[in-house]
């Protein structure tokens, strides 16, 4: 088995939960300019069949992909909606070039929301924000050499993936092993 | 200003928190098939400069877009991974058909994941597990009605969402006002 793995396309969306839809559309659609594509009232989590009221609200970007969000009140807290930090959850957004991003950046700070950057990873450059829901945004363009320094850093991947997993290993004891998802 | 927002083009990268790149990475590359581009091995965090070894991991879809993980173990707890809900966050990507979706069952099965559905939402078909690091994924394959569902849904978006708004707006006192990120 396994032998060939069928081939995903790329994202359908990825979703997250908001505090309020009408917020967080004021949000997407009228200061970053996606579309609204749907606003699905459901009554039950699709899942477990249990009783959630929710709505499911989505946005398409140029390229057709979606970014998705539960404002689902019965079960949100405060707590859902602190923002986070990037190492554990960012979303980055593309757009065509630094001015685009320059002027993204305008536009944010012109509707008062904080941005960060614009910093130079190397293969991009990128600004951060938060969106009303604590989660960290990024609008990053490419640099010219983004594919070459992507096929010089997937030249060298294994030995630096294999240097550090030896270096770690010892100070990852506290957080491994894995539960054992596969042994049910 | 900001009459019109600059562009967005769709996703460059959706970043998350791994336990372990190598764990990560069999996962990814082995079981589901992704092409590893990258792994960085940084020193200190990128937004406020402050020293923490990490290494940022990026693989490759087949439509230009990456999924990116973050393995920093001197702040990574047990808790950052423990399984989302997915109205919490959940990540969906894209196969071409329902044959590839039952294909990856199978195979998922095969390597003694659980799987649940696949569930049929209308517009899409969806099957959904975790990955090793408690993040929910979703595979999902487009109903021939994908684009006939959403534009019929977009024509009611609006409407439905301040229905919504108003249905809602006592029961969601105690998650607001919104943390005033713009006024700092």
């Amino acid at each position: 088995m396994s032998g060939s793995t069928p081939a995903i396309h790329g994202i359908h969306h990825s979703a997250f939960r908001c505090r309020d839809a009408d917020e967080t559309l004021r949000f997407y659609r009228d200061v970053l300019g996606l579309k609204p594509r749907a606003a699905l009232r459901i009554p039950d989590d699709p899942l477990t069949g249990e009783a959630h009221p929710y709505l499911h609200l989505f946005f398409e970007m140029g390229d057709g992909n979606f970014i998705a969000f539960f404002d689902a009140p019965s079960s949100a807290t405060a707590d859902h909606f602190r923002p986070d930090h990037p190492f554990d959850l960012h979303y980055a957004m593309e757009v065509a070039d630094q001015a685009e991003m320059m002027a993204f950046k305008a536009r944010l700070e012109a509707h008062g929301i904080e941005v960060m950057g614009p910093l130079d990873h190397g293969f991009i450059h990128s600004i951060y924000f938060y969106d009303p829901n604590g989660l960290m945004l990024e609008f990053t363009c490419r640099d010219a050499g983004h594919e070459a320094a992507l096929v010089e850093a997937e030249a060298e991947l294994d030995s630096v993936l294999a240097e550090w997993t030896r270096d770690t290993a010892a100070e990852k004891r506290r957080f491994m092993p894995p539960p054992a998802q596969a042994a049910e | 200003m900001s009459d019109k927002a600059p562009t967005v083009l769709g996703v460059h990268h959706t970043a998350f928190r791994c336990r372990d790149a190598e764990e990560t990475r069999k996962f990814y590359q082995d079981i589901l098939g992704l092409r590893m581009r990258a792994a960085y091995k940084l020193e200190e965090d990128p937004t406020t400069g402050k020293p923490t070894p990490f290494l940022h991991i990026f693989f490759g879809f087949e439509d230009g877009n990456y999924i990116a993980f973050f393995d920093a173990p001197d702040s990574a707890t047990p808790e950052h991974f423990a399984i989302h809900h997915p109205f919490d966050l959940h990540y969906a990507m894209e196969v071409a058909d329902k044959e590839r979706l039952m294909a990856f069952k199978s195979r998922l099965e095969a390597h003694e994941l659980p799987v649940m559905g696949p569930i049929d939402h209308g517009f899409c078909h969806s099957i959904y597990f975790n990955d090793p690091n408690g993040l929910v994924m979703e595979f999902t394959c487009k109903d021939a009605r994908h684009d006939a569902i959403m534009n019929e849904e977009e024509a009611a978006a609006v409407e439905v969402l301040a229905q919504w708004t108003r249905d809602t707006a006592a029961q969601k006192r105690h998650l607001t006002p919104a943390p005033a990120q713009a006024a700092e």
